[in-house]
């Protein structure tokens, strides 16, 4: 057997080992709390495009099918709004229970239109009469989240009731 | 049966002289990791960006029918009043003023999201149907809405159209 000298880790080469594991472990480290707000901000605004999409299709479409607004029953122009609205002996409203958008037809409740996780600030129906039509502008903000992965979004639509012509 | 004990003495010696990583080789390694899981967190900020991009695209869109539905209002209101005076190929804007939508030359942003419409002019050709050049048609007109706006830097803009007919006649 050949002698050779000891190829063994010197000093200097034992820190540069560590410090090279240092830096290592604080980019993934870094990654980790990355990724987990990341995953958090995509929960919220999953739960955000979510309920707007659900909520507004729901309304727009409910009131496109409608003939007239029930103004006696109906919130108009202020926050929390409620929508009556009725097509022949049909009727469906739009409104607000806690922060959620609640949809009922012919008085029998269908369910909330948002989720549980998202939140409902602002809801606002206005009345528009052409004297040949009617419509109804909805004005929504919906947030979710909290703190620092809080989101918002201010959404705007307007249908005209199709029945109404 | 000798030669294969001889050939493991062989490589006990030469495992023997094996020194493990030199530093060289763990920086190379280090470098080839890094640039992997690079190129892996670029895809996942791509899709990350996508994903947050969602809501924007859903408010536009609600924005988008908003306006067509507003231009269907003022026809209902009086398409020779509020349709016909519009000069082919301008930008108008839509505004919320005394509990109705009207068409304005200023223009409008709603939370920076800016709305513009153009109206193009119809025309018909013998068999009634639209064409590039033939009759005008005064009753029919193209709308084509647009919804623009900026996030992270880019501008997107939609745009959705429509022909808009006098069918009340007014």
């Amino acid at each position: 057997m050949k002698a050779t000298p000891s190829k063994g880790i010197s000093l200097i080469e034992l820190v540069i080992y560590v410090a090279i594991l240092a830096v290592a472990v604080i980019a993934i480290t870094r990654v980790l709390i990355v990724m987990t707000r990341s995953y958090t901000s995509i929960v919220v605004a999953r739960d955000l495009n979510h309920s707007a999409l659900v909520g507004f299709e729901t309304m727009v479409r409910e009131i496109r099918g409608s003939a007239s607004v029930t103004a006696g029953s109906s919130t108009l122009g202020a926050h929390p709004g409620r929508l009556t609205t009725a097509a022949g002996a049909t009727t469906t409203e739009f409104y607000m229970a806690g922060t959620q958008l609640m949809f009922r037809k012919n008085g029998v409740v269908q369910g909330p239109l948002t989720l549980s996780t998202a939140r409902v600030t602002n809801l606002v129906f206005r009345q528009v009469s052409t004297g040949s039509s009617e419509a109804i502008k909805i004005e929504m903000t919906l947030a979710a989240g909290t703190s620092t992965a809080a989101r918002s979004v201010n959404l705007y639509s307007t249908a005209i009731l199709r029945g109404s012509y | 049966m000798k030669k294969s004990r001889l050939k493991f003495l062989h490589s006990k010696f030469r495992i023997s002289y094996s020194s493990g990583f030199s530093m060289v080789e763990m920086v190379v390694g280090l470098g080839i990791l890094a640039v992997a899981f690079s190129a892996l967190f670029g895809t996942y900020r791509a899709y990350l960006k996508a994903a947050l991009k969602t809501t924007d695209t859903l408010k536009a869109a609600y924005l988008l029918e908003e306006g067509l539905e507003s231009v269907r209002l003022l026809r209902d209101t009086g398409f020779t009043a509020n349709i016909a005076p519009l000069a082919s190929g301008t930008s108008y804007y839509l505004a919320w003023s005394g509990g109705t939508w009207k068409s304005t030359t200023s223009a409008q942003t709603i939370d920076g999201f800016s709305r513009s419409f153009r109206i193009a002019s119809i025309y018909r050709d013998a068999s009634q149907d639209i064409a590039s050049s033939g009759t005008l048609d005064n009753n029919t007109k193209k709308v084509d809405m647009m919804v623009a706006w900026t996030g992270r830097g880019a501008t997107t803009t939609e745009t959705i159209s429509t022909y808009l007919s006098n069918i009340l006649n007014n």
